[in-house]
């Protein structure tokens, strides 16, 4: 597909990562694309 | 998503950082993550709360149903969505290399 306009806000969230800190979405902004994987599970 | 750390170093180039977000516990996400020795930042989402919401999202943006990956540019807007097929759960490397490299040359000017 080809890349959409900038329309539609990503929904910030906070989760906690693998070296237990906390993790907004809203961190990366004017920083880094983020590529956000949705996996539906490992095992 | 070894196919995302095989070509790791490509994706930092670019300025894009791989967030997965998974279903599983978080000492049982931690343990997989170390395991691996995987790269990118691993966020557990046991109560499906980004999911639920990203779901909601979904229906606003009618997509019909979850994708699989997204890329959400440096102002936060999503600019690219990918759903798991039969074949593979995400696109080609390359093609989100394109991706970036274009949402890139577009900040540029």
């Amino acid at each position: 597909m080809s890349i959409q306009d900038q329309t539609s806000q990503a929904p910030d969230f906070t989760l906690v990562d693998t070296h237990d800190q906390a993790v907004e979405l809203s961190d990366f902004r004017d920083h880094n694309h983020v590529i956000l994987v949705f996996n539906r599970g490992f095992f | 998503m070894a196919q995302l750390r095989q070509d790791y170093q490509e994706f930092v180039d670019r300025q894009a950082v791989i967030v997965v977000v998974g279903p599983e516990d978080r000492q049982a996400f931690k343990q997989y993550w170390e395991k691996e020795q995987l790269p990118f930042i691993g966020l557990a989402d046991p109560q499906h709360q980004v999911a639920d919401m990203y779901g909601q999202q979904v229906k606003w943006l009618k997509l019909g149903r979850m994708p699989s990956l997204m890329i959400i540019d440096k102002r936060g807007f999503i600019r690219y969505w990918h759903y798991a097929n039969a074949m593979s759960d995400i696109p080609r490397n390359q093609e989100l290399f394109d991706i970036l490299d274009t949402l890139n040359q577009q900040s540029a000017t």
